[in-house]
């Protein structure tokens, strides 16, 4: 198998990573990729579960990953999903933290009812609320496939990719997130569905 | 798999609210920046400018550009980050210097690979040099100031606080020519590794495999090196060294069991 080949049939399993070859590297510049994705990564965590407080950090965090790694990323691959797959690598460590996982643990799973919204922004509000803590009771696995895939709208093949695991995985992963999801919407609204 | 069927519409509205969530308030830009030139030695764009290279990009770039090659994204990104907000203020001057070291070997703003036949490539001893020579325009060190003029001392003789504030600046240089060396540094390596990477492209092997040679030469235990060494896994391949490519995967595996570049590694040794 040449290299060629093995740069054009790829099948990536197990971690978030760049290619290591091919990539017109003159146009990849750190700056613009900071300017363009601090908000898609600061989102990101945000919906993996990193508190407020600490987002300014974790965000550091990884565009310290991105800067080192940028010199051997595959530019002619979408990358918000390698994004994803070094934001999903620092938000694990981060809950596996004992800090963090007692505050987790402490504070996203209750579910509560929102209140009747008074307008349309708010509602808006309760609404993104209600997302997030429905996300918090997800497993982080299966939360990163749904917000990869139902929320950002990457394909399967590159949420696979990103991950590092299989596609059947990955579609199991997504199933399983939906079911939770709806089961803790469906609490969070007093189990009236 | 049919996946919008198990979302019923009141979910799916939720998500398209979260979708629309406000992302990081006005100062995060500037807040993760300054954290990452502490961290890493890099000049980003100064708060002005950088929020207005931020907002522009991060309402421009996603509708115009999801899914799309990164180097589309920042042909749109130099435009709405450096043009666009007046062609000096919002330019970052780590772009300066990579568009001086990439000059010889393609235009800062690339066109996208396939339309574009490789550039030759310059002798190796040209890339392994070229990159040290280029002024240091990013090479202000983080949190690095001006002697302080302030200081109780300052209003001692002036001979003495003139000593005190050359010291003070001495001192703050070398902080500054430390950080800036590491900077520096990490561009050359990151310059060679691009080359190496694209002697791989063009299927030239030897030449990939001796400027990996050169980087690890000069930067043995450099920022890069774990990259390096998992390019020459690959380079190895392309020579058609499989025996010596399998040998460095597993020395890549054994010094590096927890790489992101682990997996490639295994697969570029696949038969």
């Amino acid at each position: 198998m040449s290299v060629t080949d093995w740069m054009g049939s790829a099948q990536y399993r197990d971690v978030p990573q760049p290619a290591i070859v091919i990539t017109p590297l003159p146009t990849v510049e750190f700056p613009a990729v900071y300017a363009a994705e601090l908000g898609y990564v600061w989102s990101t965590l945000r919906r993996l579960g990193v508190q407020e407080r600490d987002l300014d950090d974790l965000c550091h965090d990884v565009f310290v990953i991105v800067f080192r790694n940028l010199a051997v990323y595959d530019a002619r691959r979408p990358i918000r999903p390698w994004l994803f797959g070094i934001a999903f690598r620092v938000a694990s460590d981060y809950r596996r933290s004992a800090r963090h996982r007692r505050e987790v643990a402490g504070t996203t799973r209750e579910v509560v009812c929102p209140a009747p919204p008074a307008d349309e922004v708010m509602l808006q509000r309760e609404r993104q609320r209600l997302v997030l803590r429905a996300l918090e009771t997800l497993e982080l696995d299966r939360r990163a496939v749904f917000v990869m895939h139902d929320i950002d709208g990457h394909v399967m093949p590159d949420i696979a990719v990103a991950l590092g695991v299989p596609l059947n995985t990955a579609y199991s992963r997504l199933r399983l997130a939906r079911a939770d999801f709806a089961e803790a919407v469906r609490r969070a609204q007093g189990g009236q569905r | 798999m049919s996946d919008e069927e198990h979302l019923t519409p009141e979910l799916q509205a939720l998500l398209t609210a979260e979708r629309e969530a406000p992302g990081p308030d006005a100062g995060a830009h500037d807040r993760v920046a300054r954290k990452l030139a502490s961290t890493l030695g890099v000049t980003l764009a100064a708060a002005g400018a950088s929020t207005a290279a931020t907002s522009g990009a991060q309402t421009v770039l996603p509708k115009a550009l999801v899914g799309k090659s990164l180097a589309a994204k920042l042909m749109v990104a130099a435009i709405v980050g450096g043009v666009g907000a007046g062609g000096v203020a919002a330019t970052v001057a780590l772009m300066h210097r990579h568009a001086r070291q990439a000059a010889p070997q393609a235009p800062a703003v690339a066109p996208p690979m396939p339309s574009v036949p490789p550039a030759p490539m310059p002798p190796v001893p040209a890339v392994a040099t070229a990159p040290a020579n280029v002024p240091s325009l990013a090479a202000v060190a983080p949190g690095s100031t001006a002697p302080s003029s302030g200081d109780a001392r300052a209003s001692t003789p002036h001979h003495a606080a003139h000593h005190a504030a050359a010291a003070t600046a001495a001192k703050t240089a070398a902080t500054k020519t430390s950080a800036a060396k590491a900077h520096d540094d990490l561009e050359v390596e990151r310059a060679l590794l691009a080359d190496a990477r694209n002697a791989m492209q063009m299927s030239d092997a030897p030449r990939a495999l001796a400027i990996l040679d050169d980087h690890a030469r000069r930067f043995a235990g450099g920022q890069l090196a774990e990259e390096r060494d998992a390019l020459r896994v690959a380079a190895l391949w392309l020579s058609g060294d499989h025996e010596g490519a399998r040998r460095h995967a597993d020395e890549f595996a054994r010094r590096h069991p927890d790489s992101l570049f682990l997996p490639s590694v295994k697969r570029a040794v696949a038969e």
